[in-house]
């Protein structure tokens, strides 16, 4: 079991972009070698978090989900679990909830104005709750 | 695979050598880091006792955006003669690349220039931002206003209404590549769908990516060459100037357009280079275009780094944390109670 990877791919990438790049000769391979630090570090962030902030947006879409017109889709999407908690199958869980999202924001921007304005609201916190820290 | 850019260069000068009919050695050649769509080298050769530069661009086997070919190059061929600064069109080799196995272009070089939008932050440049961004919107209006009945675009289609055009065209890109929902441009595409703009007064060439990165600048502020023109095609001149501006290329610096000068200020010089005022309620609407077009590219980034056959890193880059950028700042720009965290408000 390793304890910390996120902290452990973070300094793996540090130890790539401050030791590894600057020593490089040729540019090109210099500039590979920083892209790949910074993709490390994104990595990073994503796998401490990855299961938490997928698992809190299907419980806001649940929520916004239950003020759309009813449809089975929805009904069972509501009573839909991830088969475990391994991200392929959060990320099943998520996807279908975020199409469910997608045409109930198209509905409520014609029919339900707090209902739209409150899917803005959570996509801004989806979007926080994914946001990339870039050193 | 490991590139060795010797073993490419000795490649070109034997192809050249054949094509050319005279002597034509290699003196240095190296990779030029950044290229997403191509391999791009820099090559020193001595042709004829001559020492000449060149950039070739060789296809990869997986590449950011799709495109033909020759259609970069094409468009080289038509603005070479024109005053935007171009690099030369030197060879286009589709059908038999020989020594060099892909399909390449060679251009010469320019030298003695900086591209990295980060250096327009850095001495000696930084104190040059002026300059370079009144060169750099007086360029984009120039050619704005280019007369495309002068230009060889017989490769390129004329569009009845360019923003429709380009709205399906990156509609459907969104659709087909993206790995997983994407409910921020969906948003984007309905407010873009309500809110389409008429076709604008007249057709132009529009360069499809132009932004610090994307030109070749000195220490004293001059703008040598404009480069990359591989999504270039017939438009409204509007969608050059939004993209210019949007705020993914302001950072850190958000006020900044391209990080040179605030974004009133670049359109007035845009402007007064094109002859015309910008209708403001199209370049709205160009501008949230402009950011919906990038997360495309950034999608087809992701999806081409998961199943293309090149792995190169900057597809993931592209890909990871710029989609999540351009969807913060595609969210500035249109969540009603946008605080503008990301991204100032349209022009």
């Amino acid at each position: 079991m390793i304890p910390r990877p996120s902290q452990a791919l973070t300094d793996l990438a540090v130890r790539l972009a401050t030791n590894v790049a600057p020593n490089t000769t040729e540019t090109f391979y210099a500039a590979d070698a920083g892209l790949i630090a910074q993709l490390m570090f994104s990595l990073a962030q994503e796998y401490e978090r990855g299961v938490e902030t997928r698992m809190n947006d299907i419980d806001e879409m649940r929520t916004l989900l239950r003020r759309a017109p009813t449809s089975s889709a929805i009904d069972a999407f509501i009573e839909l679990r991830p088969a475990s908690l391994g991200l392929a199958d959060v990320n099943t869980v998520h996807d279908t909830g975020t199409r469910l999202l997608i045409e109930a924001h198209a509905w409520a921007e014609v029919h339900d104005e707090p209902l739209s304005l409150d899917i803005w609201r959570y996509l801004r916190r989806h979007c926080e709750r994914h946001k990339f820290e870039l050193p | 695979m490991t590139i060795q850019p010797e073993t490419v260069g000795q490649q070109l000068a034997r192809y050249l050598e054949r094509r050319w009919g005279v002597p034509v050695a290699l003196a240095r050649a190296t990779q030029i880091p950044g290229g997403a769509s191509r391999e791009t080298f820099r090559v020193h050769l001595t042709v004829d006792g001559e020492a000449q530069g060149v950039i070739l661009r060789r296809d990869p086997p997986s590449s950011l955006i799709d495109t033909e070919r020759a259609h970069e190059y094409r468009t080289y061929e038509a603005v070479y003669p024109t005053d935007i600064p171009v690099p030369e069109p030197l060879v286009l080799e589709d059908a038999d690349p020989g020594e060099l196995e892909r399909p390449f272009s060679l251009t010469r070089e320019i030298s003695g220039c900086e591209t990295a939008p980060g250096g327009l932050l850095l001495p000696p440049y930084s104190d040059r931002r002026a300059a370079i961004a009144d060169n750099k919107w007086t360029i984009l209006g120039k050619l704005a206003a280019l007369d495309i009945d002068t230009l060889a675009l017989s490769h390129m289609q004329r569009p009845e209404h360019p923003a429709r055009c380009e709205l399906d065209y990156w509609a459907g890109v969104i659709r087909a590549d993206a790995l997983q929902p994407q409910p921020v441009a969906e948003a984007a595409i309905r407010w873009l769908e309500r809110n389409l703009p008429a076709p604008g007064p007249r057709l132009c060439l529009v360069h499809g990516d132009y932004r610090s990165g994307n030109f070749l600048y000195t220490a004293d502020g001059d703008i040598r060459g404009v480069l990359d023109w591989e999504m270039a095609h017939v438009g409204d001149p509007l969608e050059d100037l939004a993209w210019s501006l949007d705020p993914l290329w302001a950072y850190p610096e958000k006020h900044l357009a391209g990080n040179l000068l605030p974004r009133a200020e670049a359109l007035a010089i845009w402007e007064r280079a094109y002859g015309m005022a910008a209708d403001r309620q199209a370049l709205r609407w160009w501008q949230i275009f402009a950011s919906l077009k990038a997360l495309a590219i950034w999608i087809s980034s992701a999806e081409d780094y998961a199943n293309g056959t090149t792995k190169e890193p900057i597809l993931a880059l592209a890909g990871w944390p710029l989609i999540d950028r351009q969807n913060r700042i595609l969210l500035d720009r249109l969540d009603p109670h946008s605080q503008n965290t990301y991204a100032e408000p349209l022009l």
